[in-house]
């Protein structure tokens, strides 16, 4: 993921060092130049001086300064020079600057003439020695603006961090806003730069409550709606088939359909009902393994129905939880269990506490669910093979979103995983202990 | 002294950094990974030091020509990686021709990383070779560290500035982009394997192309910066121009190819 501290950060700061390092070459340039020029006038100097001393205390004079060589020429004969200049003379006979290569080194010379004594004098400097001395000078000026460098980066980082807190702070705001929380933001009103954001984010907040609003009052005034006419259906129904003179292969179907339109009905209002943002809960101490023995008690009839084995281990768990919730919770896990186990298979209930939480573990030995669709098998709607389901048996597909709903009320997880059977599911739910301060 | 070494170090630096910024560039676009370019520079740096302090056996391999030789391998070797990154990347653009393509999400960034990795070991030796000669001299090597330093400095955030104008362009344009910066680099590479096999005997030497030193000298400035980022030479003998040559169109060849096939599958799929 792209960091806008780090591009601002990488980029300032490499728009400056290149700025930085370009002008210290420049100044480096200039300095240099500058250093030139007062090193020839210097040498300019050397020479006059030489010109204008007699021969004799001039080589004495330089005797020791080996940096400096020098030759006095009068008619083409050389009448004086230092130790370290040769005897072919070491520059031309035009007065001004120039190099010349002598002694293993390169040299700036110069000529000067003396048209009193109309003497020749030339002088020169190593380069090597006057550029070393140049640079020795000016990097002193330089290594200040490059050790400044790590402090002005790490200046940069820290501005950059101080002015991006407003939006981090404002992401903040935005992502510890619980699920059914849409009231408007209030952060960004200080920001000039926030409040675009800001002010469209909270426009977008009141469509979203309006729009869910109206979705959850369709829904359940739909559902609500539906259940007296199903209701009316099924009596009707129920007296027609007592009034039929023989068995009504057309009013059994019907039944069958109006059953499972009940059913959807009721799993809609159960959807409903348990969502986070809606659910009114009433949490309790509750024993999750006495619950559970009683779920499969009631659900019994229709285990022995299709001759299915149900096993129950477990002890006494106590977790903080919603009497009602639960049981809609274990009806519809056991309810798909029955539904997708064959006839004489087998089902397993569970209940253990271990040192960080109690497990409710519910297997079967069905036709099972593929590892890639077990993540989607909470949604709404969702279905696993769709409407062709191998075990041919009906559903809506919201069972599984009502627990989803009902694990997150109590801040549990659920995971899927393949059964101890040779075939099956586990559905395996993990409830956090009650804490010491709790109930 | 200073400028000498600001100099050298600023064209081994660039030629670098527009590798890295091209290479990481498509990176991005292609993988969203950044990692492998700290282990690629990490590794570069590390056989550039080994190779810069056994120079001296490498330069009597071949008949004393071993580090002409095992350079222009290196140049070869980061051109042909070129190519094939640049198939990758124009195949692969969007996750659907990888898909299509059949490539790994790792492929481009395992060649991106072995690309910078030899570019550096080649680039990096030279910085070394030069520092190690001069650190015997201890007033020069001052100088020298200090021109490294800025000539460093400088490279690196060219190199980050190429790398977010890059990634500033925008579909076809960043790709375009890339792969003619790509195809300049390779032309550059190739031209200077053809120099050093040619000071290693391994090719004749061919008359000078053109002098185009009294529109921009080499020794200029610009003339500098140029070579280090597009091979720029202002006379360059006729084998050069070839190899450079050579080089622009493998990748642009490489491009064009790996377009069509593209084209075709996505043609045919549909």
């Amino acid at each position: 993921m792209k960091s806008i501290r780090v591009f601002l950060v990488t980029v300032i700061l490499s728009i400056i060092t290149l700025f930085i390092f370009v002008a210290a070459l420049k100044g480096y340039q200039s300095s240099m130049a500058e250093a030139n020029r007062l090193f020839d006038r210097q040498l300019l100097d050397t020479a006059t001086l030489i010109a204008n001393l007699h021969t004799e205390n001039a080589v004495a004079r330089f005797h020791q300064d080996s940096t400096i060589a020098f030759q006095v020429w009068r008619r083409n004969e050389l009448i004086a020079a230092s130790d370290n200049a040769p005897d072919t003379r070491i520059a031309s006979f035009e007065p001004g600057f120039g190099f010349n290569n002598f002694a293993g080194y390169r040299w700036r010379t110069v000529t000067y003439f003396n048209s009193l004594s109309e003497d020749w004098v030339m002088a020169a400097e190593r380069t090597d020695l006057r550029n070393a001395l140049a640079e020795e000078v000016i990097l002193e000026a330089v290594w200040p603006v490059l050790l400044g460098l790590p402090v002005v980066g790490l200046l940069i980082w820290l501005i950059v961090s101080r002015g991006l807190r407003p939006l981090r702070q404002f992401a903040d705001e935005l992502g510890s806003k619980q699920a059914d929380d849409l009231s408007p933001l209030t952060y960004h009103a200080a920001y000039q730069e926030l409040s675009q954001i800001g002010q469209s984010s909270n426009r977008l907040l009141k469509r979203l409550e309006t729009s869910l609003l109206r979705e959850k009052q369709f829904a359940s005034d739909a559902a609500h709606e539906l259940r007296t006419p199903i209701s009316t259906l099924k009596v009707q129904l129920h007296n027609a088939q007592q009034d039929a003179t023989a068995d009504n292969k057309n009013i059994k179907e019907l039944r069958d359909s109006t059953d499972r339109l009940g059913h959807i009905v009721e799993q809609i209002l159960d959807l409903y009902r348990s969502s986070p943002d809606q659910f009114n809960a009433n949490f309790k101490r509750v024993d999750l393994s006495a619950l559970a023995q009683e779920v499969v008690a009631l659900k019994y009839p229709l285990f022995e129905t299709k001759n299915q084995q149900v096993t129950f281990s477990g002890e006494p768990c106590y977790l903080s939880g919603d009497h009602f919730a639960l049981t809609t919770l274990l009806q519809n896990l056991l309810g798909n269990a029955n539904k997708y186990t064959p006839p004489s298979g087998h089902i397993s209930v569970s209940v253990h506490q271990s040192e960080h939480c109690i497990t409710l573990t519910i297997e079967d030995n069905g036709p099972g669910i593929p590892e890639d669709e077990r993540k989607s098998v909470f949604q709404r709607f969702y279905r696993v093979g769709g409407d062709r389901h191998s075990t041919g048996e009906h559903g809506c597909g919201l069972g599984l979103a009502i627990v989803k709903h009902i694990v997150e009320l109590h801040d549990a997880s659920i995971t899927i995983t393949d059964s101890r059977f040779e075939t099956g599911t586990a559905f395996v739910v993990s409830f956090p202990l009650i804490r010491s301060s709790g109930l | 002294m200073l400028l000498s070494s600001v100099i050298l170090v600023l064209q081994e630096t660039l030629e670098a950094a527009l590798l890295v910024s091209l290479l990481l560039a498509a990176s991005q676009q292609l993988s969203h990974k950044m990692s492998w370019v700290i282990y690629a520079i990490g590794g570069g740096l590390a056989f550039s030091l080994v190779y810069a302090l056994e120079i001296g056996h490498v330069s009597e391999w071949f008949e004393y020509t071993g580090q002409e030789i095992v350079n222009a391998s290196l140049q070869i070797s980061v051109t042909l990686l070129i190519a094939i990154c640049t198939w990758v990347l124009v195949r692969g653009w969007t996750p659907e021709n990888r898909q299509r393509a059949g490539f790994r999400s790792s492929l481009f960034t395992q060649l991106a990383a072995a690309t910078v990795m030899l570019a550096i070991t080649r680039e990096g030796s030279e910085v070394l070779i030069y520092l190690i000669g001069f650190y015997p001299i201890k007033d020069v090597f001052h100088t020298v560290t200090v021109g490294s330093f800025i000539g460093l400095g400088i490279g690196i955030s060219v190199g980050v500035l190429i790398y977010f104008g890059i990634m500033g362009l925008q579909g076809r344009w960043q790709k375009n982009t890339m792969v003619s910066l790509l195809a300049l680099f390779s032309g550059k590479m190739v031209s200077q394997a053809s120099l050093q096999l040619n000071q290693a005997d391994w090719i004749p030497s061919t008359p000078v192309g053109w002098d185009s030193s009294s529109l921009l000298s080499e020794e200029s400035l610009t003339g500098k910066l140029l070579y280090a980022l597009i091979g720029y030479e202002a006379t360059p003998a006729l084998a050069q121009i070839a190899a450079y040559a050579a080089g622009v169109i493998l990748i642009l060849i490489t491009a064009i190819i790996a377009s069509r096939v593209q084209a075709e599958s996505r043609s045919a799929s549909v």
